[in-house]
């Protein structure tokens, strides 16, 4: 059974505008909002800007392409303990 | 993940496993930005060339290696869980899984004297081509930098070869922790600062010591920053600052517990998410002004203190 994150996260029910509209681009895509997505979803405008960010950084947005931004992605990961 | 599960696993032990020059020479920079990104150098970003990248590579590197920075401290530090709808292969999550107790990313310089004189070298920096005023998309994005902070940080300029990034990352960067967000000014010099000594980051650190000294509180606060652990801040903040210090150093380690002491201090949980993502954006923009050699805003203009033009 999945633990609770340290923060509270915001019922998706209630996300609205351009959070809402985030959520339903993640559904569509991949069936679930990542929690990744959600976890700073008590401050709508730093969840945007989170998305706007990972969109203009990275997921193609390079020239490096998937393969070696997801190489950096994992090594870095493992370096840093993040299991996530 | 690259689709190839050997690929990934290879990736633990990749100075032995079978990548090409290409693929080893931008794990070796991962790697480096990830553990001394102060020690990154001209030779660095050469070698990278020499395998055949080109700047744009390299800035692309950087910003996916920064970004990595960003987002596994959100995760760890909100204490978020994989995603059990999206399945993990139990090879990888029992390859990845980490021991808590795993020893802490290793701290630099030597002394607090380099961070504070940058070498010659480095005021020499960026060691990426960037481009010229006229040829720059980013005019706007830069004059409202210069009309509201008075001057243009050097990462964006050193990041220039991608425009979007830098007009995201600015964005992002004045919401969270710059020039008046949630966390005020007098917070975000003592979070810019605490990060930027521990990184080590030279740019990062000016650009926080810069708003410290023009928005300060108590004259008396003045004589201990940076150092907040032996200066009179209230231990609401000094909370905060020990929150960062373990984001920073190791994120993976953090618990509820470490969370709860933000609560005892009296943040609410949106708070708490503010500090987070401010540290771990820190975290980022100091490491990737490393990457890219970008010198110290000021000293490398010669121009100790800008004033706002506001």
């Amino acid at each position: 059974m999945q633990q609770p994150a340290f923060v509270e996260m915001a019922p998706e029910e209630v996300a609205e505008g351009r959070v809402l509209d985030i959520y339903n681009v993640w559904r569509d895509r991949q069936g679930i909002v990542p929690n990744v997505v959600k976890a700073v979803s008590l401050r709508p405008d730093l969840l945007v800007a989170n998305d706007e960010l990972r969109h203009a950084l990275i997921w193609g947005a390079s020239g490096l392409g998937r393969r070696r931004e997801e190489m950096i992605a994992t090594l870095i990961s493992y370096l840093v303990g993040c299991t996530y | 993940m690259t689709g190839d599960l050997q690929e990934v696993l290879d990736l633990r032990h990749w100075r032995e496993a079978d990548f090409d020059p290409p693929d080893r020479a931008l794990l070796g920079f991962a790697e480096k930005f990830t553990l001394e990104s102060h020690r990154i150098d001209a030779r660095d970003i050469q070698g990278l060339r020499d395998v055949g990248f080109g700047d744009t590579d390299i800035v692309d590197m950087v910003l996916c290696a920064g970004y990595r920075h960003y987002i596994t401290r959100i995760a760890d530090a909100t204490g978020i869980e994989v995603d059990a709808e999206l399945g993990i292969s139990d090879v990888v999550a029992k390859t990845y899984t980490h021991s808590r107790e795993k020893s802490p990313l290793p701290r630099g310089p030597e002394n607090e004297g380099s961070i504070r004189s940058p070498a010659e070298v480095l005021l020499q920096g960026p060691w990426i081509e960037v481009p010229g005023a006229t040829d720059s998309s980013l005019g706007d994005v830069f004059s409202a930098w210069e009309r509201d902070c008075g001057f243009v940080p050097g990462l964006l300029r050193a990041l220039s070869l991608r425009p979007m990034a830098v007009e995201k990352i600015s964005s992002f960067w004045r919401l969270a922790c710059l020039a008046g967000s949630r966390l005020g000014r007098q917070r975000e010099a003592w979070l810019g600062a605490t990060i930027a000594l521990m990184i080590p980051s030279p740019w990062l650190l000016e650009i926080y010591e810069d708003t410290f000294s023009r928005h300060r509180g108590s004259p008396s606060e003045s004589d201990d920053f940076p150092d907040w652990r032996s200066s009179i801040l209230p231990n609401r903040d000094k909370a905060v600052l020990q929150f960062a210090e373990l984001m920073t150093e190791r994120a993976s380690s953090i618990t509820r517990d470490h969370v709860d002491e933000l609560r005892k201090a009296g943040f609410s949980d949106a708070e708490i998410v503010d500090v987070i993502v401010a540290t771990s954006l820190l975290n980022c923009l100091g490491r990737m002004a490393n990457a890219l050699g970008v010198p110290p805003d000021f000293a490398a203009a010669g121009v100790k203190h800008r004033e706002s033009q506001r």
